[in-house]
């Protein structure tokens, strides 16, 4: 998700079934792919003997009345919402136009972070730590969103004591926009630490892609 | 009255309303102690019981013989081991115990989601490598047992957070959770390597740029370059910034404009060919004055100076005082979006105030594309007429496992949504459907 989210960012791009959006009313002369399920559907349980060919004709029509008669259904040889759910079809579902989802609320929450992060740091390193964030996101050693990423136990000292929590500074949004927006300085680096502030073994031996203020980004 | 009493009253009384209140205070922090553990212990609790699925089902892969039924684990098995993820990140214990295991769980989630999209039974490779997953997923399953059973008897207590943040991690793991999770992180080590066409394929988690043309240029070199970009801007002083050794070797520049020192110009160019990879004009900016149409001008007007050809608006978004337009290269007439540029436009004056050609320069080559076996209107039919399908183009879009794919992307509409639907231009198989989200912060617009 997060691949294609990088390559469309611009677009926030969300992906939809369209089975929630298919489903209809079926009658005589209706062709596609619910014809074929219902006439699958119909054959398996012995009320239909024609062929299975998605075209609603006679045949199918005399079966439909045939299962509704049987089933204790309206008798009108509609596939309308009753029928589908009594043959286990995927029944329409009222679909109410979505003015959509923003990424408005990673933006701030990554901007919180940097804010927590790096204050005092160049703009850079800013974006920086933004980049390292969604990094994380794409490996698949670290949580699958950001504020998985983000509120990971101990992997960022300012949400372990509290720091992020205030409101973001406006240069953190701007540098978590640029983040979001694809500006990674450090070329893929999952990690960053402050060599004077960590005895961290494991994080030295990483290989350091960049330094930028205090901060050393590694992979 | 006695004033003598006063005082010890006062400080008698003191002591027992400070005494009631630390009592209070003892027994919240003690409430929370113990919601933590308890939340923690579900966690785990769930985490084993995801785990134990895992294992069965991938199990039951291997003496089955039926691809639908295979289907129905593999769906299973990924949805267990995503959920299993999610649960081990939220425990208190730190990346470096937890990667391993952490990576083991997404590949698997990942690897069974690519094979519920196959329909045919298990070749020997597949085979081999569900076998490995097994294998390793037992061994999880049984340190996981043992664990929960040394939280259960108490030998290891969940509620005490580590004190340290960070990556400051415990030096001698001593019986912690974290101690035990170092240890099993070493035995996740050898579980097999996977080749698959998933995103988190092994393969794939070190993306190879392509082949940058040009010669090793020099530190002076790069500094022309960056001023040439830059344009006619005063330049006080140009400073060697961060050199960037990631996928791609770069130098960095800070560019110090003339009597605004505190906001620099930052410029990334490869040391192979010198091109840039990115720039960021750090400057404040004023009043909004461009239009969206206007914003995309300037940011066509910037790429066409700077020699980058056939490249094509597909999307921009305004968002607070500055807009980024994004440019696909074309080829032939076709579009291919992984080969990506963005341009950042400030909106007052209309100066481009960023550049990002990264993602370009990883995967930008010339092409061979074949002329498709379907033509547009045939690909047409394969959308559901549920949609109202407006426009049709030949475009080249990347899939989760970063291969290309030639596809027709249609414009389409249902009620009030839009979409762009891709469909395989030799197969009509649906590849994906995006939906195009317009909203009040970022107006995006074609």
């Amino acid at each position: 998700m997060l691949i294609i989210f990088c390559i469309f960012s611009a677009i926030a791009a969300l992906y939809i079934h369209d089975k929630g959006v298919k489903a209809q009313t079926l009658y005589w002369g209706s062709r596609g792919d619910d014809v074929y399920e219902l006439q699958r559907k119909l054959k398996q349980w012995g009320y239909y003997t024609g062929p299975v060919d998605g075209y609603f004709g006679a045949k199918t029509h005399k079966a439909v009345v045939y299962f509704q008669r049987k089933n204790g259904l309206r008798v009108d040889g509609l596939v309308g919402r009753e029928t589908r759910r009594a043959l286990g079809m995927a029944v329409a579902t009222n679909y109410a136009a979505s003015r959509g989802i923003s990424n408005r609320d990673d933006l701030y929450l990554l901007a919180q972070l940097i804010t927590g992060e790096a204050r005092g740091e160049p703009y850079l390193g800013q974006v920086a730590v933004g980049a390292v964030v969604l990094n994380r996101v794409e490996h698949p050693s670290f949580p699958k969103t950001i504020a998985g990423v983000i509120f990971q136990p101990g992997a960022f000292t300012a949400v372990s004591d509290g720091q992020m929590f205030r409101p973001p500074t406006s240069t953190a949004i701007r540098a978590a926009a640029d983040a979001l927006n694809g500006w990674d300085p450090t070329w893929g680096a999952l990690y960053y630490y402050n060599p004077a502030r960590t005895t961290n073994r494991w994080i030295w031996s990483r290989p350091v892609h960049l330094v930028i203020g205090k901060h050393r980004f590694a992979r | 009255m006695n004033r003598r009493w006063i005082i010890p009253l006062i400080v008698g009384l003191a002591l027992v309303i400070t005494g009631i209140w630390g009592i209070d205070q003892y027994r919240q922090k003690r409430a929370y102690q113990i919601y933590m553990q308890n939340q923690y212990q579900r966690m785990f609790y769930d985490l084993l019981g995801h785990v134990e699925n895992i294992q069965v089902d991938l199990s039951k892969v291997l003496v089955s013989g039926s691809p639908e039924h295979n289907n129905n684990l593999f769906s299973n098995i990924s949805r267990q081991s995503f959920s299993a993820q999610e649960k081990l990140n939220q425990l208190p214990i730190s990346h470096v115990a937890l990667n391993k295991t952490s990576k083991f769980l997404a590949q698997v989630a990942d690897y069974s989601s690519s094979m519920t999209k196959k329909n045919t039974p298990l070749n020997s490779d597949q085979m081999e490598t569900v076998a490995g997953l097994h294998n390793s997923a037992a061994k999880l399953t049984e340190e996981l047992r043992g664990l929960f059973d040394m939280i259960t008897d108490g030998t290891i207590k969940m509620g005490e957070l580590r004190r340290e943040g960070g990556f400051q991690l415990a030096r001698a793991p001593e019986r912690n959770l974290d101690g035990e999770f170092s240890k099993i992180h070493e035995k996740m080590a050898d579980y097999p390597t996977l080749i698959y066409d998933g995103p988190f394929s092994d393969h794939l988690l070190e993306p190879k740029p392509r082949e940058l043309k040009g010669e090793s240029i020099t530190f002076d070199r790069a500094k022309e370059i960056a001023k040439r970009f830059i344009g006619p801007e005063d330049i006080r002083e140009i400073r060697r910034g961060s050199d960037s050794s990631g996928f791609i070797k770069t130098y960095g520049l800070e560019i110090i404009p003339e009597g605004n020192r505190r906001s620099p110009i930052y410029v990334s160019i490869t040391k192979t060919g010198g091109h840039v990879a990115w720039m960021l004009n750090t400057r404040g900016i004023g009043e909004s004055k461009l239009s969206m149409e206007e914003m995309r001008q300037k940011a066509e007007a910037f790429l066409k100076e700077k020699g980058y050809v056939n490249m094509m608006p597909t999307y921009s978004m305004v968002s607070g005082d500055t807009g980024v337009v994004n440019f696909a290269y074309t080829q032939d007439g076709v579009i291919i979006y992984p080969d990506l540029l963005k341009v950042k436009v400030a909106l007052d004056n209309g100066e481009v105030v960023g550049f990002e050609a990264q993602k370009f320069l990883m995967s930008h080559h010339d092409r061979d594309i074949r002329k498709p076996r379907l033509t547009e209107e045939e690909a047409r039919r394969f959308i559901s007429n549920q949609f109202n399908v407006s426009k049709g183009r030949l475009a080249l879009i990347p899939l989760e496992d970063r291969t290309e794919v030639l596809t027709y992307e249609f414009k389409s509409r249902y009620q009030e949504d839009e979409f762009l639907i891709y469909i395989n231009a030799d197969t009509g198989d649906q590849e994906m459907i995006l939906k195009i989200i317009k909203d009040k912060t970022g107006t995006l617009t074609m």
